[in-house]
């Protein structure tokens, strides 16, 4: 067997990507790391939260568990989470090994900064960009077993489809290049899945298209489980210009609602008090309905803001257990917002961070542990079937290129990628219905499958329209 | 309300240079919208001026969130990052002129490769091993450890190339950063003082003026400096 088919891939490059990848290169794992964006433009890069350990005088991870599970509202894995908790402290003191630069107390210890749905101050931050300086040491990481051999990268692909073996266990995966459109398949003993969860898939207020899910919804596709799809945090929105826009809840907090709950009345807040608290969200109501909301009561709808759940991970307290972090197909493991383990109905601002970190130290554990038990000499039908692969995702991907750049009228996929946002967020079928007829007919602007962006989003939308469905259904109360 | 109307330089692919053209779009944007808004409404709505539509403009740029870097672009010439530069002061005559960074290898329109970033901090081993860390860097070093790896100081070093030994201030300022971290230190200044580095600075500062996070990397360039001479210094006095 080859170099190349001993590695594990890691896909996707946010904070749980890179953890995992350097947590497996510390084990003596060959990784290679596949990645649509560079970690800087990823989401949880992005993320200006920090990070939650119980590190303060008096506090215990018991404690910090019971009010995780508090504002989880009953969902999330009890002991998953108890041990996210007990692993925090630990995460804290080797980041700060490793670099990054928690803000701290006179006296040298974290500064602790008061912390939601807890009376305990358990946040350590590096201002607003903790995420961003624990990405950058990773990144550092990632560079020195880079250059020593170990880690192999590349960023600008994108997941297409995952190769399984009759067996059903996961040997590899093929990949598309944005830049090129061509298709690869590497072959992989263990899959870690770190692609994020479908925030773009509720985005309907966002100004970028985000990534919808595509990753997720290609595993789901080749069979492995999702979970918790129902638990959704749900909001107020409102209809503008065809999408859906989400208002703050600090907004709706300072209006009355109607009974029935489509009529939301801002005219008796304190004016002075509204504009300081959602000044922009007023302005961006103004600008899209023309109406003022201080003047006139505006009509709402009920919008699915976040979907919780993701694929079906396992959890073992046995660290070195291979079932840790295992999604339902064998050799496929999946962390951070991929992963639904710890999430419940309400997520944590500084929980995400540590569910990334703490997931990638233990789908390291879990894949040193699987790569033992797994067959080193495959079945002979591995290579047939990664061709097999190939050849089938080049036949379906040009088919529907070929389709799409024939036709010259119909929807974009930008129009289409967010009709998808705005019915998952609306929860409606019809509007998905909708967006599958318009996907037959969707064209592309440019016929060139080079660096092709609009033709990326139709694959991705294409793929997505199943799980889209599955949230609806699942996720309308 | 801001009317605009925005020239880019496209080109489909790098090794098809014959498809380099200027395609002119007319925007009417709020009067805050920035560039990074702007490229998202052509994304929407790829009409140019004379209403012909056309391929949405490709352009890196995925946190939305002022920081990731990947959206440095050239702004009538200049390297500035998209979603933090507004559009309205840009506008010259009501026109503004975007073009990729011209000196990092072309993928399409405006979207650049910019791993020759990263790949310079390898070439001079700024590599944060197992065996020297040390902690967060002193309190003052803080802005100094805020690199995006965007290539905005690359594009405006008159010293740095793609074929040039120079490895540039992004990989220098890594340096001194790893350096303060107190990874393998002596490594690193001997690497510092070999062929493309700190001797291949020309002293133009441009870096320390483009860079969209404000980090001082001629400082940092200078402080490698001194530290080379005391070393230097050193060993001449011990023979």
């Amino acid at each position: 067997m080859s170099m190349d088919s001993e590695r594990v891939l890691v896909l996707g490059e946010g904070i749980a990507g890179q953890a995992a990848a350097v947590a497996l290169c510390e084990r003596g794992v060959p990784v290679r790391a596949l990645a649509l964006e560079p970690a800087p433009a990823s989401e949880s890069v992005a993320n200006r939260e920090g990070l939650d350990a119980a590190l303060d005088d008096g506090d215990t991870p018991e404690q910090h568990a019971a009010d995780l599970l508090a504002l989880a509202g009953g969902a999330g894995n009890e002991a998953a989470i108890l041990a996210l908790c007990q692993a925090a402290p630990g995460i804290a003191q080797r980041l700060s090994a490793l670099g990054v630069p928690f803000e701290r107390n006179r006296d040298g210890a974290f500064r602790l900064l008061e912390t939601r749905g807890s009376s305990r101050a358990r946040t350590l931050s590096v201002s607003t960009l903790t995420a961003c300086h624990v990405s950058r040491r990773l990144s550092a990481r990632m560079r020195a077993f880079e250059a020593s051999g170990e880690l192999v990268r590349a960023v600008g692909v994108e997941l297409m489809r995952l190769v399984l073996d009759d067996s059903g266990t996961v040997i590899g995966v093929v990949t598309r290049d944005v830049v090129t459109g061509e298709l690869s398949v590497h072959p992989a003993n263990g899959v870690c899945l770190a692609t994020g969860g479908f925030l773009g898939l509720h985005a309907a207020d966002q100004l970028a298209v985000r990534p919808l899910g595509g990753a997720l919804a290609r595993v789901h596709r080749a069979g492995a489980a999702l979970e918790n799809l129902s638990s959704t945090s749900r909001g107020l929105g409102y209809r503008a210009a065809g999408t859906v826009r989400v208002l703050p809840e600090a907004l709706v907090a300072l209006g009355a609602l109607s009974d029935d709950e489509t009529v939301l009345d801002l005219t008796s807040a304190q004016r002075s008090d509204a504009r300081a608290r959602a000044g922009p969200a007023l302005q961006a109501l103004l600008e899209s309905t023309g109406k003022d909301a201080l003047h006139e009561p505006i009509r709402v709808v009920q919008v699915v803001t976040r979907t919780l759940g993701g694929l079906r991970v396992g959890f073992d307290p046995v660290s070195d257990s291979p079932e840790n972090m295992a999604t339902t197909l064998p050799g496929l493991y999946a962390l951070g917002g991929a992963a639904a383990l710890v999430r419940g109905r309400a997520e944590s601002p500084g929980t995400r961070l540590l569910e990334a970190l703490d997931g990638a130290a233990r789908v390291a554990r879990a894949l040193a542990s699987y790569r033992e038990t797994s067959e080193l000499d495959r079945a002979a039908g591995a290579e047939a079937a990664l061709e097999d692969a190939l050849d089938g995702e080049r036949a379906r991907i040009g088919e529907l290129f070929e389709q799409a750049a024939s036709r010259s009228d119909g929807d974009t996929p930008h129009q289409l990628a967010r009709a998808l946002a705005t019915a998952v967020s609306g929860g409606s079928a019809e509007g998905l219905e909708r967006v599958a007829e318009r996907l037959a007919s969707a064209h592309l602007a440019d016929g060139s499958p080079l660096a092709n962006a609009s033709f990326r989003l139709l694959l991705e939308v294409t793929d997505v329209l199943p799980l889209g469905r599955a949230i609806v259904a699942e996720g309308s109360p | 309300v801001t009317k605009a109307r925005i020239t880019v330089r496209r080109q489909d692919a790098a090794d098809r240079p014959e498809t380099q053209r200027w395609e002119t779009f007319a925007l009417e944007l709020d009067a805050q919208a920035t560039l990074a808004d702007a490229l998202i409404a052509i994304r929407e709505s790829p009409v140019t001026e004379s209403s012909e539509t056309v391929a949405p403009v490709a352009f890196q740029g995925a946190c939305a969130g002022d920081r990731c870097g990947a959206c440095v672009v050239l702004v009538n010439g200049h390297a500035r990052p998209a979603c933090r530069t507004r559009l309205a002061p840009m506008l010259v005559r009501g026109r503004v002129k975007l073009e990729p960074l011209a000196k990092l290898p072309l993928i399409r329109d405006l979207w650049v490769d910019t791993r020759a970033v990263s790949e310079s901090f390898a070439r001079i081993g700024a590599l944060l091993s197992d065996s020297a860390l040390a902690g967060a860097p002193p309190r003052k070093l803080a802005a100094i450890d805020r690199c995006s790896e965007c290539g905005a100081c690359l594009e405006a070093c008159p010293e740095w190339s793609t074929a040039s030994p120079f490895v540039g201030p992004a990989a220098l300022n890594e340096a001194r950063l790893l350096r303060a971290l107190g990874a393998n230190g002596e490594v690193l200044l001997r690497q510092v003082m070999a062929d493309g580095g700190v001797a291949s600075c020309a002293k133009a500062q441009n870096c320390s003026v483009v860079c969209p996070e404000g980090m001082p990397l001629f400082d940092s360039i200078l402080s490698l400096q001194r530290d080379a001479t005391r070393r230097w210094l050193k060993t001449l006095l011990r023979r």
